[in-house]
């Protein structure tokens, strides 16, 4: 994982896919700021640490922007019956 | 389905990421669409999430991730033995998730969703075991072949010439085409409608067969010996030769070609299963010099001999045929007392004189040794003692349960005949609810095993057809057991 602070926002980018790992340290990083833009091009999926930590973001009132989510995160979406919160027109950048 | 590969991990967060992305990998390697593959690996990730954080509480503990594979279908199993759990008392609940971000259960609700079959097995004392299988597809022969209709082709001439050789990956389409203009949708082993599923199997060298040309090229034959055992043993479960071509010698020629490769590949017996909805194909096999060494109750349910047998009103029940390769005349076995006849008599018609062991005090190990293997399709498992341990019957009881409740018709158990204790557990078993089946040769690690079954749906023995003298004795001794 990759990452750069500039002001009030954070982009993450990901080397492999966004798991209970990945969660961790992106939770720990996403403390002081207020905008989050992560970048997925390179996950095959994220799984649901990953999708808990993205609602823990969104319902903190941060901004959360997903760069070329995987298909299967919105598949997830659907299992999970969270399309109310991650919508793709306001999460994908 | 053996085991292609096992992994044994650490409740370690960072192997999460290498299994998924083994997995990954080994699903594309296995046939599976990427997009499956992703899905599987999913799913491993959430359970072996699950494992890390929970079963071993804050103790350090290892768990096995085990892959098995075949045509249709790929199966992992992850076996711990943490502290006690059941998914079905974490069930998520989306209104729980959005209004109090409590989500608990979520990874379970997803792993349902991405794979075919999620399985929960409660072993006792033998620790917990979850099973994903993820069913792999193909394009289907049929939309390859739009505009055709399965139909008797033009008969050919009296002089017609047949080439008969060993089937590649290359034949995979031929064969597909062959099973479809001869059966049309009704033949049992699905797989061979998809040349894709074909191929990797005999890429894999799952299986291996002949095929038969005339001397045009036209593929009018083919017969197939599958590795579907554990064993150097195989299995002639795949055989066809399209309608005009019959009554030429071609299957006769056929199987004495595959013999002789299997005798090179160094395979110690070929078996046969036979329905017995009718006695047509035990009848072939014993043309062949099969012997019927044991019956399978309710082995699968009769939709999957869609086309067929439409009306047959219950499981399908088999009949196993043996045909040993490599002879041995004499072997010491240790045979329970209650079978010890029909053992004796079966092992003879294979060329066997075997000796009864004399018994001997058990030496037990704390846990037993189980392999599980279900089929999912065919609604059957079968549990196969490797070693004995002094928690046999708890393990048994705890597995049947959690089979029973996945809604599995039959289980069949298999004992090996060189170990002691197969001689003084019969009783045991008994009463767990376990019947005769019959002596399965060199079934697993080449060695022999007396199988035992446990049957949950009812059947009419009048409706269940044998051929052999021997398969009659087995079906006779296994209804006076049920009684």
């Amino acid at each position: 994982m990759t990452y750069e602070k500039k002001g009030d926002t954070l982009h993450v980018t990901l080397h492999r896919d966004f798991n209970l790992l990945t969660a961790r340290k992106v939770r720990r990083l996403c403390r002081d700021v207020d905008v989050v833009r992560i970048d997925l091009s390179r996950s095959k999926f994220v799984d649901t640490e990953g999708i808990i930590v993205l609602y823990e973001l969104i319902q903190a009132g941060k901004k959360v922007r997903l760069i070329h989510p995987p298909p299967i995160f919105f598949e997830v979406v659907r299992i999970l019956g969270l399309e109310e919160i991650f919508r793709p027109e306001a999460l994908v950048a | 389905m053996d085991i292609d590969t096992q992994l044994t991990l650490k409740n370690k967060v960072s192997v999460i990421g290498s299994v998924t992305d083994f997995t990954y990998k080994w699903g594309m390697n296995a046939g599976l669409r990427e997009e499956d593959a992703v899905r599987l690996s999913l799913a491993v990730d959430e359970l072996v999430t699950d494992v890390v954080l929970f079963a071993f509480g804050d103790e350090e503990g290892r768990f096995d991730v085990s892959y098995r594979w075949s045509p249709s279908s790929v199966e992992i199993i992850v076996h711990e033995f943490g502290e006690p759990f059941d998914p079905e008392f974490h069930r998520y609940d989306p209104e729980r998730a959005l209004r109090e971000g409590n989500f608990e259960g979520a990874g379970f609700e997803v792993i349902r969703h991405l794979v075919d079959d999620f399985v929960f097995i409660n072993k006792g004392r033998g620790g917990k075991e979850f099973r994903l299988v993820k069913k792999t597809t193909g394009e289907h022969i049929a939309e390859m072949l739009v505009d055709e209709r399965p139909m008797p082709e033009a008969p050919p001439a009296r002089e017609t010439t047949y080439v008969i050789e060993p089937v590649h990956e290359e034949d995979a389409e031929d064969v597909a085409k062959l099973i479809y203009r001869t059966y049309g949708y009704t033949y049992v082993k699905e797989d061979l409608y998809f040349p894709k599923k074909i191929a990797l199997a005999l890429e894999r060298e799952e299986k291996f067969g002949v095929i038969t040309r005339t001397s045009e090229g036209e593929a009018v034959g083919y017969f197939a010996v599958l590795r579907t055992t554990d064993s150097r043993i195989g299995e002639v479960g795949e055989a066809v030769v399209a309608v005009p071509h019959r009554h030429r010698g071609i299957m006769t020629r056929m199987l004495r070609r595959l013999i002789e490769m299997s005798r090179e590949r160094g395979l110690l017996g070929l078996f046969g299963e036979a329905v017995t909805v009718h006695t047509i194909s035990q009848k072939a096999n014993a043309k062949f010099d099969m012997q019927s060494t044991a019956l399978l109750l309710a082995d699968f349910p009769t939709a999957k001999y869609k086309g067929l047998i439409e009306s047959y009103p219950q499981d399908v029940s088999i009949v196993i045929d043996f045909l040993p390769l490599h002879r041995i005349e004499t072997a010491g076995r240790y045979l329970p007392p209650a079978y010890r006849d029909i053992l004796t008599d079966l092992y003879r018609l294979l060329g066997i004189t075997v000796h009864d062991l004399p018994p001997e005090a058990p030496s037990l190990a704390e846990r037993s040794e189980i392999d599980l293997q279900i089929s999912y399709e065919y609604k059957h498992a079968v549990l196969v003692v490797r070693t004995y341990g002094e928690d046999l019957t708890d393990r048994l009881r705890h597995t049947l349960q959690s089979l029973r409740a996945e809604g599995l018709h039959a289980v069949y158990l298999d004992l090996p005949l060189d170990d002691p204790v197969t001689k003084t557990v019969v009783p045991d078993l008994h009463d767990c609810g376990f019947v005769f089946s019959g002596l399965m040769p060199l079934f697993h690690h080449e060695r022999d095993f007396l199988r035992l079954q446990k049957v949950y749906e009812r059947l009419d023995f009048d409706l269940i057809h044998v051929y052999s003298e021997s398969a009659h004795r087995i079906k006779d001794l296994i209804a006076r057991e049920l009684q």
